[in-house]
């Protein structure tokens, strides 16, 4: 879990991890104005499931590395992983399931950071 | 961290999704593109759970045609209003109890039979298992109880066995239908529907929580396997998002006491229920009725506060509580101050004086 203020450094830091492993349409999403209860949503797409796998595990790796571990969930999917850092929410998906699901366009006043 | 009172809300996922839309089938999900609406459609779905059947002696077999548990929701705009039927409702469209109008009709018979009872339209139908009941709680992480007094019962010919201690528990799916079949105590079918609310409002709050969608999205995939509706879940995933701004208002249909255990629509009494309750808009100014406030400390001195910015005075009660919510049988207070709070309304089937506001540590996850 992040506090506030520490928030965007990690969002810029996701960012960062997601390009490495070659993670596409990664964008980040600052929800608060359009929200009352999300901060920061961070959408990248994966070209298969095994580099959807493969960036769940860089992304879970590298942060675990810096004492950023994510808040345990339920299950995934082989098509949606959710890794919930507190006020940033990171969501990596098939291509077809970002589009299925469309999260952008269900925020779209969401400014993009 | 930022205050969280106002994501909380709503519940059973399934039957919040099940009552966003009302599309036709698709036949693949892969040949869909999502296409968003503009505001949801106003909709009546009667949601109703099938219980267990018996191939014999002591061997229960899955689903039965016996549905216990049956609700009809109303979607209006970003609101699901829900009325809880009792089982032992005595329905002239089934010529018996309501919970058996799916077996002696299917699907089309219950849908009218709850019209019947409740004199509201029903367009839509999804008549759950127990089991795909129990994977959506799971897929959300379970819910958390507390009991007052133990809850145990045995039912050896039906395999249920129940034995939860008194306090604070975390249910999983298999044991929150546990939970939400148990109806051996003195308000029997009434309070195992007022536990089925609260399990709903557990639910579907947790399903506001996006870190659930990907399980979630599972368990109903799962889940729709063994459903029988007709509503179709590749039309309704992508509207997963509009769970969080669904607000949830459930009561009781009011029943009076026949012969035996029946019971029968009580005529006067659903007219002035029904207006009031699916009437009901908050009142611009606070309501007079007397609040309670229960809780843990921190959040009831929040709370006080809070409520005194709006010139409200409410009693506070330490008390542990497992899931936050409104509880009322005034629909227009209710309203209210689950408006107020961003708060499910559950209106309990038995009494309430005035209105009471109980706050769970679920607000400050």
């Amino acid at each position: 879990m992040v506090k506030t203020k520490e928030a965007l450094d990690l969002v810029g830091r996701i960012k960062d991890l997601l390009w490495e492993k070659k993670a596409e349409g990664v964008v980040a999403l600052d929800l608060r104005k359009v929200s009352e209860s999300l901060d920061y949503f961070v959408l990248a797409t994966a070209t298969s499931a095994p580099h959807l796998q493969a960036l769940e595990r860089h992304l879970e790796e590298k942060l675990k590395e810096e004492g950023v571990r994510p808040r345990p969930t339920e299950g995934q999917s082989p098509r949606w992983v959710v890794l919930d850092y507190g006020e940033v929410v990171v969501h990596l998906m098939t291509r077809e399931a970002r589009d299925y699901y469309d999260l952008e366009g269900f925020w779209a006043d969401a400014e993009r950071v | 961290m930022r205050p969280r009172f106002s994501f909380l809300l709503l519940g059973l996922a399934l039957f919040a999704l099940g009552s966003v839309l009302s599309w036709p089938k698709s036949p693949r999900e892969e040949g869909l593109r999502p296409k968003r609406v503009g505001a949801l459609p106003e909709m009546g779905v009667v949601v109703a759970a099938r219980d267990i059947e018996y191939c014999g002696h002591h061997t229960p077999c899955g689903p039965g045609s016996r549905t216990d548990t049956i609700f009809y929701l109303r979607l209006v705009g970003g609101e699901v209003k829900g009325v809880a039927i009792p089982r032992d409702l005595y329905s002239p469209r089934a010529g018996g109890k309501i919970n058996a109008a799916y077996g002696r009709g299917g699907a089309e018979v219950l849908k009218r039979a709850v019209e019947e009872a409740t004199g509201l339209v029903a367009e839509r139908h999804l008549i759950l298992t127990l089991e795909s009941v129990a994977r959506i709680i799971d897929a959300v992480g379970g819910v958390e109880v507390v009991l007052e007094r133990p809850m145990r019962y045995t039912d050896r010919a039906a395999r249920l066995f129940i034995d939860f201690p008194a306090g604070r528990l975390h249910l999983t799916g298999e044991e929150a239908v546990k939970y939400m079949r148990f109806r051996h105590e003195a308000l029997g079918d009434y309070a195992r529907l007022d536990r089925i609310k609260e399990v709903m409002g557990q639910v579907l709050r947790k399903a506001q929580n996006p870190a659930t969608w990907p399980a979630l999205t599972l368990a109903l995939r799962a889940a729709w396997q063994e459903l029988d509706t007709d509503l179709a879940l590749e039309e309704l995933l992508p509207h997963l998002p509009a769970v969080r701004g669904l607000r949830l208002s459930l009561a009781t249909l009011p029943t009076r006491e026949g012969p035996g255990t029946w019971l029968y629509v009580d005529e006067e009494a659903r007219r002035g229920f029904l207006s009031a309750f699916f009437g009901a808009v908050p009142p611009s100014s606070p309501p007079q009725v007397a609040v309670r406030l229960k809780g843990a400390p921190e959040l009831l001195a929040w709370a006080q506060a809070f409520l005194a910015q709006e010139g409200i005075g409410a009693e506070a009660l330490v008390a542990e509580v497992a899931r936050s919510g409104v509880y009322t049988k005034d629909p227009e207070a209710g309203a209210y101050f689950a408006d107020l709070f961003h708060l499910p309304l559950l209106a309990p089937h038995g009494p309430v004086a005035g209105v009471v506001v109980e706050l769970g540590r679920d607000l400050l996850q």
